[in-house]
């Protein structure tokens, strides 16, 4: 009897010890993977807010003449003036998340494919014109 | 006894089991969280610096100082309404000081009731100004 109830319990053990290790190389390869996702986040949500905090800076005085000029810039002149990834969108919008415009240029600029699997958006609010809101976004 | 020692082992066994389950829950669950905090941190305090630059805070403040306690509190969830996205939370409160003097403080929250709750996290930012005679602080808190 001794020896049923000691394999019993070295069985369960055992058992026990299995899922242990499953669990445990589980949670390894998740973590390695999360800390993969987080390195791929952090850059994307470093460049958008280091983005958005240019822009709100430069937007303290003459938003209205900034924003004209710079939104009448290339895809890459822009990209490469904030060092941000390729796929990227910034816009100027008000509160309604309508795109703002003004003498003919539309503040909204970027390119990026749907496609990404991280997005990370930066927002600032602004005076221009009333209350509008800098949304930078960064995929990857 | 025999099934006492059986049971004991199983139990150790399934507790170290299920603690390691909960953590394994908990890392997956929580890598982003400081990030999304950090998003709305930085959104919060541009909207406390667009309010005070447009002179919003110093007139709502004024009111409330004044007496006018009804009609500023609605403007200030009419506004925190209007500039955050559905689904958050938040609160205004303006700390009043006369020189070195603590006068009063005032609070707003956005919707008229919400309080935190013990899972939420409350991100907090501030801003000073000065209105009338008085100077203050406002702290936005967003959960």
């Amino acid at each position: 009897m001794k020896a049923q109830v000691f394999t019993a319990d070295a069985i369960t053990s055992v058992g026990v010890m299995l899922l242990i290790v499953a669990v445990a190389l589980f949670m390894i390869n998740s973590i390695t993977a999360r800390n993969a996702e987080l390195v791929v986040y952090s850059q994307i949500e470093q460049k958008a807010e280091y983005a958005a905090d240019y822009l709100e800076m430069k937007a303290q005085s003459f938003p209205k003449e900034y924003f004209t000029q710079f939104f009448s810039k290339s895809v890459d002149e822009i990209r490469q003036e904030l060092g941000l990834p390729y796929n990227f969108s910034i816009r100027v919008t008000d509160l309604n998340g309508r795109v703002y415009s003004s003498n003919g240029v539309v503040f909204s600029k970027g390119n990026y494919s749907l496609k990404s699997d991280y997005v990370v958006t930066a927002k600032r609010m602004i005076l221009l014109d009333g209350e509008k809101v800098i949304e930078v976004k960064t995929y990857s | 006894m025999k099934g006492f020692v059986f049971s004991l082992d199983s139990v150790i066994a399934l507790l170290i089991l299920f603690s390691t389950l909960a953590v394994a829950v908990t890392v997956m669950n929580t890598s982003y969280s400081s990030l999304k905090h950090y998003e709305v941190y930085r959104y919060s305090l541009s909207i406390l610096k667009t309010l005070k630059k447009e002179g919003f805070l110093s007139s709502q403040a004024s009111a409330l100082v004044n007496g006018n306690q009804n009609q500023a509190e609605s403007f200030i969830r009419q506004k925190l309404r209007s500039v955050f996205p559905k689904g958050l939370r938040e609160r205004i409160t303006l700390y009043v000081y006369n020189g070195s003097q603590y006068v009063d403080s005032y609070s707003v929250t956005n919707p008229k009731k919400a309080y935190p709750g013990k899972q939420d996290t409350i991100i907090s930012s501030r801003v000073s100004f000065v209105f009338d005679d008085y100077e203050a602080i406002a702290v936005l808190q967003v959960w």
